[in-house]
């Protein structure tokens, strides 16, 4: 094998070692994290959360507090290779996807155990955000940001059938 | 007053419509086959473009890598080299060259049986090749077909893909010194290779330019029986088969050819000079 061959070998192999890596490593971790994710949501189930922006007549509340919750998940060089595929010729872009989903339900998730803490079982006017982190230069790992924040209520016994 | 729930949402409506490997695989084949039409395309333009380059800028191109003048330090080296480029002089009138195109043979005293036409009319032929050759009438075949490659551009078409070839090497390896190293040296000139239609087109051509020089092809006979008798040396095949497959096809194609035009294929051959050579 010559030089040119080696560094070939090396240029391409060497992606495509960290491709597989992060595949098996990226889907192990996205399937666990979706685990949490659908456990944590049947715990906090009894916390309501809507994007009303206005409290219904009938709702007996206490006072009202801010609560939020925000994730952030970094993009594995499989996603970005695959996404980066998807760039050329367009389409959905499924690795990103998930990503974007497990971001938002996390925030979702942290925002209404901040309620919890606080002591509300409600929250209204729920608000989503996303923000791409950029870490250093054009080819450094982008991680997603997605932060939920709302007003959460405590409901009196006047609300007790809001379920 | 309305019921208030935030039921169950079911998985998969955001993501996980399509296994992610299967979505590499498949965008992977798509890209692949868009740069490979792409690169196809690039390579038949610059094929197709490389003649309109008028024939001064190939000289000018090559002029400081091609050597000058043969380094021949023997007196027998020089002479065959003047013996070889009066030839080549008579062959190329017979060759019919647009105006403004000449060629340049070097002789090398290097034992390789080789011959090539390279960019700027650059002809070389080597000992181990002319050592191999019967006949002046052999010697006007080789150069005539080596002439007519320089005739149908043929250098400068394969250049065009060689250097084109080496930048997508060079990109796929992520080192610019690597297509340097091509443009610079002569290893470019030395490795054009030209494609099979090339190499008959010049054999059709070298066999008008013999036949108005002699009146016969015995030395594009006897030019390929000398190369298929050296080909079946298979420890050591001349390197001028390398660059030059389908000996027999090549045969074939020239004796249909002289009986389609009522060419001769057997006539008197003059011997190479010997002695001092």
């Amino acid at each position: 094998m010559d030089s040119a061959s080696i560094q070939l070998a090396l240029n391409i192999g060497i992606p495509a070692l960290l491709i597989c890596f992060a595949y098996i490593i990226g889907s192990w971790v996205e399937r666990r994290h979706f685990r949490r994710i659908i456990r944590k949501e049947d715990e906090l189930r009894d916390i309501l959360a809507f994007a009303i922006r206005r409290v219904p007549r009938d709702m007996a509340l206490s006072e009202p507090m801010l609560v939020c919750g925000n994730a952030v998940i970094s993009v594995d060089y499989f996603k970005k290779f695959a996404a980066s595929l998807r760039g050329i010729i367009g389409g959905r872009v499924g690795t990103y996807e998930s990503l974007y989903e497990r971001a938002r339900r996390e925030a979702v998730i942290r925002m209404k155990e901040d309620a919890r803490r606080q002591g509300g079982n409600i929250v209204l006017n729920v608000k989503l955000d996303s923000t791409r982190i950029h870490a250093g230069g054009r080819n450094a790992t982008v991680s997603v940001e997605a932060s939920a924040y709302g007003t959460s209520y405590r409901q009196g016994s006047a609300g007790a059938e809001i379920h | 007053m309305p019921k208030y729930t935030n039921p169950k949402v079911p998985e998969g409506i955001s993501s996980g419509h399509d296994h992610p490997l299967a979505d590499v695989a498949r965008s992977s084949v798509i890209v692949l086959a868009f740069f490979t039409v792409l690169l196809i395309g690039i390579f038949a333009t610059v094929r197709l473009a490389a003649p309109l380059i008028p024939f001064t800028w190939e000289q000018k191109l090559v002029r400081h890598a091609v050597h000058s003048e043969t380094v021949s330090e023997s007196p027998a080296a020089r002479q065959r080299q003047h013996y070889i480029r009066a030839l080549a002089d008579r062959v190329a009138a017979a060759s019919d060259l647009p105006p403004g195109m000449t060629v340049t043979v070097h002789y090398e005293a290097v034992d390789i049986r080789n011959a090539f036409a390279t960019l700027g009319g650059h002809i070389y032929v080597y000992e181990g090749l002319w050592n191999l050759l019967g006949s002046e009438n052999a010697l006007a075949m080789l150069l005539a077909h080596e002439i007519a490659h320089v005739k149908n551009r043929d250098p400068i078409r394969s250049a065009g893909s060689a250097l084109l070839a080496s930048l997508v090497a060079g990109f796929l390896i992520g080192d610019g010194g690597i297509i340097l190293d091509l443009v610079g040296g002569s290893n470019l000139l030395a490795a054009l290779h030209f494609s099979r239609e090339q190499e008959a087109q010049a054999d059709n051509d070298a066999a008008k330019a013999v036949i108005l020089l002699y009146g016969h092809l015995n030395g594009a006979n006897e030019l390929f029986s000398r190369l298929r008798g050296a080909a079946s040396d298979k420890s050591d095949p001349p390197a001028f088969l390398a660059s030059h497959p389908n000996l027999e096809q090549r045969t074939a194609d020239l004796r249909n050819q002289a009986m389609r035009n009522g060419w001769k294929l057997d006539g008197p051959t003059t011997p190479l000079p010997s002695g001092n050579f």
